[in-house]
């Protein structure tokens, strides 16, 4: 069953599950270049979460710590973004709402040789990766110089020893908490599992880093300072939430100034 | 579950009941963070259009559970059995100068004071039970808020709070958002800092002690509000703004609900109070 009426919208937004999220922004949170921010380790409410703790990775659910928690609906009702609103304190601020499938960490930034990392099966729905995100993400600070990265996906048509790329490290773009988008090769939409990453050269610290694999659910877009923005059910396009997903919100920021927090709320309904 | 089944339903229940809220700034507080907007602040919040009247402290350190019946509550409608709250639509106009960023509707579950911000020792702090509408809620947030001017000297590193968990667990670690050099303005009333929890934990049950990393100076009074969150209003500078049910996503308030506001403040001080300053915010019900 699903949501296919305007009145069954209605009954599920008088049942929604509203949800907060807040958090710290402690790393260097003034790029010279619009950047992608991973909040999954920073402080805030809920608590934060914590690295995979494995190269092979690990598939985080709404239940692990650092998700935006939700329960699930009673089949065969699904669950969809019935609200989002977002507020920070500072310049403009893109957020983007996933659902983040896949982790690792455990990778350096000085290892020059090809690292293997093998991630594990994407349980959710659309589990071929189809319209799946990768990224680098940085757990614990990496080197200041800037290296390109070459990741060896599978694509979400099954074919294996893809190449994507990424520029990870250098100055403002080292920090836990960096996320970097992997630019797919020509002709590809989706990035099933990840086998290795190897950098060009050493970034000169080797701190941590990892893949993440995310699938998009909403975008909203802060413009003026300090003044946060509203996505309503239909502006959103009543997006599906998949049962256990683990809702991550990520910031992309603007080339100056440093929000200090980052505030969320999210109503999921169900039908 | 909800008690609007449809569409119909909904609009056979408009127009709604009205509740205001008003608030004359006098000086604005610290720009950009989280102000309370319920409590008595000769300081920071005028003396005239205050509407409802500003909550007082409740002269506990453990606090005192609040409801609709509390003074300075939000006025919410009656209600009969078996029907439920829904705030429908909310229309807001910021503070006159600089960067309002709006306004945040919650239910106020508990608030405290009587702790000392010039101590960097433990202060025990032992929060009463959760009110009945809120037992067993795995989302309920805590923040920090200053009832009495303390001093001005900010964290040199997050205060830390000892808590239980919304599963009951006890000695959780968690800690006073001073967000950047910001929080530590034990100097003005008002102030708000969320507490950030432990990793795992998705909600307060009650909160044990407290310990600050920086005197602040001067002794002053503060305490915690339990809360729930409802919806979120962004408001511009002297602009004005309405969300309605679709926008706020028709959020249910309990019907015993102590609603309340936390303003994002505007970033200049002005100097007097003025027209231009005020906050006002109209809040429609429905009930279904």
């Amino acid at each position: 069953m699903a949501i296919a009426t305007l009145d069954g919208i209605v009954a599920a937004m008088a049942a929604g599950q509203v949800r907060s999220w807040k958090r710290e922004l402690t790393s260097d949170t003034t790029p010279t270049q619009p950047a992608f921010y991973s909040c999954w380790t920073a402080d805030g409410f809920p608590g934060k979460g914590a690295a995979p703790g494995s190269t092979a990775g690990a598939v985080p659910t709404s239940a692990s710590a650092g998700a935006i928690p939700f329960t699930n609906p009673t089949a065969p009702s699904l669950s969809y973004l019935g609200a989002l609103t977002v507020r920070y304190s500072g310049t403009s601020v893109h957020t983007r709402l996933y659902d983040r499938l896949v982790h690792s960490d455990g990778l350096s930034g000085t290892v020059t040789t090809s690292q293997t990392v093998g991630t594990p099966a994407i349980t959710r729905p659309g589990s071929t990766g189809t319209n799946v995100e990768c990224f680098l993400e940085v757990y614990t600070q990496i080197g200041a110089t800037a290296q390109v990265a070459t990741v060896t996906y599978t694509n979400s048509a099954g074919t294996g020893s893809r190449s994507g790329t990424a520029t990870i490290g250098g100055s403002n773009s080292r920090a836990a908490g960096k996320l970097f988008p992997v630019k797919l090769q020509a002709g590809d939409t989706g990035v099933r599992s990840v086998q290795s990453v190897q950098l060009a050269g050493s970034t000169g610290t080797a701190g941590g880093f990892g893949v993440t694999l995310a699938r998009r659910i909403a975008a909203l877009t802060q413009t003026p300072d300090g003044v946060g923005a509203i996505l309503d059910v239909f502006d959103a396009g009543m997006p599906q939430i998949n049962d256990d997903a683990c809702l991550w919100p990520v910031l992309l920021m603007a080339a100056q100034g440093a929000p200090l927090y980052a505030e969320l709320g999210l109503t999921v309904i169900q039908g | 579950m909800g008690n609007f089944a449809t569409v119909s339903a909904l609009v056979s229940a408009q127009p709604g009941s009205i509740s205001v809220f008003t608030r004359t700034l006098a000086n604005n507080p610290t720009t950009q963070l989280w102000f309370d907007a319920m409590i008595a602040n000769t300081t920071y919040l005028g003396t005239t259009e205050l509407y409802p009247a500003a909550m007082t402290a409740p002269s506990a350190v453990a606090g005192v559970t609040l409801s609709n019946t509390s003074g300075g509550a939000i006025d919410l409608p009656n209600v009969a059995g078996g029907s439920k709250l829904y705030l429908s639509r909310v229309r807001a106009r910021g503070g006159y100068d600089g960067g309002a960023g709006g306004f945040y509707l919650y239910d106020r579950l508990i608030h405290s004071d009587g702790l000392v911000s010039n101590v960097i020792t433990s202060q025990t702090v032992n929060t009463v039970a959760l009110p009945a509408r809120a037992t067993g809620d795995t989302e309920v947030e805590a923040f920090s808020t200053t009832w009495t001017t303390g001093g001005n000297t900010g964290q040199a590193s997050d205060p830390t709070v000892s808590y239980t968990n919304s599963s009951g667990t006890a000695g959780r670690s968690g800690t006073i958002a001073k967000e950047g050099v910001s929080f530590g303005s034990f100097g003005v009333i008002g102030n708000m800092a969320p507490v950030y929890l432990a990793s795992g934990d998705t909600g307060i049950q009650s909160i044990q002690s407290v310990t600050l990393a920086t005197s602040s100076g001067s002794a002053g009074s503060w305490g915690f509000v339990l809360m729930k969150r409802l919806a979120y209003v962004p408001v511009s500078q002297s602009m004005s703004n309405s969300a309605d049910w679709v926008d706020l996503g028709l959020v249910e308030v309990p019907t015993d609900a102590c609603l309340s506001v936390m303003a994002v403040p505007p970033q200049v001080v002005v100097s007097s109070v003025y027209r231009g300053s005020t906050y006002l915010l109209d809040l429609e019900f429905v009930v279904g």
